[in-house]
């Protein structure tokens, strides 16, 4: 992780834990991208990972004063941003099995984002498979450490970075010439 | 791997999207949310108070009482009687240095779980199965109180059986040198310098370290007794925070009281006591308050194998606990949450 992004980080969790509300705001311009990225990681939509990026903090703020958030509010927002996530992720699939069953429309199957903000990950989410592609995320845009991606999806650290290497190996042969342009 | 494209792409990609939602729209929801609480509140305490209290007990009732008569699949008995808890014949920690090794090792992961800034310490918590949510969400209220204090606890029923190898030399540490060292498994190296009487410490002093950094500081005082030692430390790390283990051998054989404190303050107390149940199976009764919260309350836990526990003392008759390497199950009924 950038030393920089990690030290903004640590000095604004530590005022944040003296007074929630009063230091959100920078407590929240430091980590909301940590925690955007983790949810997009999962969900691979830019919209719902903003409202779960939205409910998480709210959350947070709500707990404020439970022994969890004092401790690590870093860590809380880590745990509750993964479980909205999933939980987002199941019930797209309960939605995806009445469909099967002819009983619904398909609502929120991955890859249905369509958000012309972020076009360069469009780009790379096509070059890379769903499990390089989150591991490119968290690492690339959450700044997630090997050791807590490994503790996030449960794989030996060993897989993670060859993983993330092949994963820059194959964007680099990849990616669309007008992205290589700028990067070569 | 080509760590100049990795680098220039890396920075790219992060400059192509930014995060719409702002600080302010997190905490207009937040003001919103708190808004209709009060909102809500204030429309029924004046008038329907009585009511709200009544409701408030069914409530309670109605979650409880089912779940206390819930039937567990253990043959074991569902309801905890505490007078079936009988203190341990032995104290199982015989020695000082044992008992300095023991405290360390409990001590350690409670500071570091507490100072741990980043990733993701607590686990995936989680309910494998739908249940009925006021159900769900109150096993999970019990599962995250445990989980604060499950490794001492853990720790009491595994830990107590240890193999120190003290060395003695002069051990340069970051704050100093030391007399004695000792390694202690997924703890790092115990530097550390005792004051003796007739060879009984009084009072000790030492740094952990690990990779030639210094993680922690130690100090420790030694109330000796006629027949027993009792070793109190406190193991501090940064920024106020800093964790104390208090040995009671006028409670029990094996009494041991945490304090661990976030900012020089108090944020978690409990204490452990290491005995049997029903003078057959190794059990372990802990009670904790949480500063913060000002919640209390007790567990019962006996050991019914070397993986299997059943937690006691909570809404939930019986709470299965199954160990798979690091990776804790806790399982009542058909509601499941797995920590690691």
């Amino acid at each position: 992780m950038d030393v920089n992004v990690d030290e903004q980080i640590q000095i604004a969790t530590s005022r944040f834990k003296e007074d929630p509300i009063g230091n959100f705001t920078p407590f929240y311009e430091a980590t909301k991208r940590k925690i955007y990225f983790l949810i997009y990681s999962y969900t691979r939509d830019y919209a719902e990972s903003e409202d779960l990026t939205q409910e998480t903090y709210v959350r947070l703020l709500e707990d404020s004063s439970r022994f969890k958030v004092q401790h690590n509010p870093v860590a809380y927002l880590m745990t509750v941003a993964k479980n909205l996530a999933i939980d987002a992720i199941r019930k797209r699939k309960r939605n995806l099995e009445l469909d099967e069953e002819g009983n619904a429309e398909v609502i929120g199957l991955e890859d249905t984002a369509i958000d012309e903000s972020g076009p360069l990950l469009e780009a790379i989410k096509k070059c890379l498979s769903e499990f390089e592609f989150q591991v490119y995320i968290m690492r690339a845009l959450s700044d997630l450490p090997f050791k807590e991606i490994a503790k996030e999806l449960h794989r030996p650290v060993g897989t993670l970075t060859y993983t993330y290497s092949m994963a820059v190996d194959k964007l680099q042969k990849g990616l669309d010439k007008k992205w290589m342009s700028n990067l070569t | 791997m080509d760590e100049q494209f990795d680098v220039k792409l890396k920075k790219k990609a992060q400059e192509s999207y930014e995060v719409k939602t702002s600080a302010n729209d997190v905490l207009s929801e937040y003001y919103k949310r708190q808004d209709m609480k009060k909102r809500h509140n204030n429309y029924r305490v004046p008038f329907y108070s009585a009511l709200a209290a009544f409701g408030v007990a069914c409530l309670v009732l109605a979650i409880y009482v089912p779940l206390s008569l819930r039937k567990t699949s253990s043959s074991s008995s569902s309801l905890i009687n505490s007078s079936d808890f009988n203190d341990v014949p032995v104290a199982p920690l015989k020695t000082q240095e044992k008992a300095l090794a023991y405290e360390v090792k409990s001590l350690y992961p409670l500071l570091t779980k507490a100072q741990m800034v980043s990733g993701l310490s607590e686990g995936l918590s989680y309910p494998k199965q739908e249940a009925n949510e006021a159900e769900n969400e109150a096993f999970e209220n019990v599962v995250e109180s445990y989980e604060n204090v499950e490794s001492p606890i853990h720790q009491a029923f595994v830990g107590t059986d240890l193999a120190v190898k003290i060395e003695s030399g002069s051990f340069v540490g970051t704050k100093g040198t030391y007399q004695y060292a000792v390694e202690l498994d997924d703890v790092g190296r115990l530097l550390y310098n005792t004051v003796e009487s007739a060879g009984v410490w009084q009072s000790l002093t030492g740094e952990l370290v690990d990779d030639g950094e210094t993680l922690y500081t130690l100090s420790g005082t030694n109330k000796v007794t006629e027949s027993l030692n009792a070793l109190s430390l406190t193991l501090t790390g940064k920024e106020g925070f800093y964790c104390t283990v208090e040995q009671n051998v006028t409670k029990g054989q094996f009494f041991l009281s945490y304090n661990v404190y976030a900012s020089m303050k108090l944020k978690l107390a409990f204490s452990i006591q290491l005995q049997q149940w029903q003078h057959t199976k190794p059990a372990v009764v802990a009670k904790y308050y949480f500063a913060s919260e000002e919640e209390s309350g007790s567990f019962y836990v006996v050991k019914e194998s070397d993986t299997e526990y059943s937690i006691y003392g909570t809404p939930f008759a019986k709470i299965l606990l199954t160990y798979n390497n690091s990776e804790r199950t806790y399982k009542f009924d058909d509601i499941v949450i797995t920590e690691d």
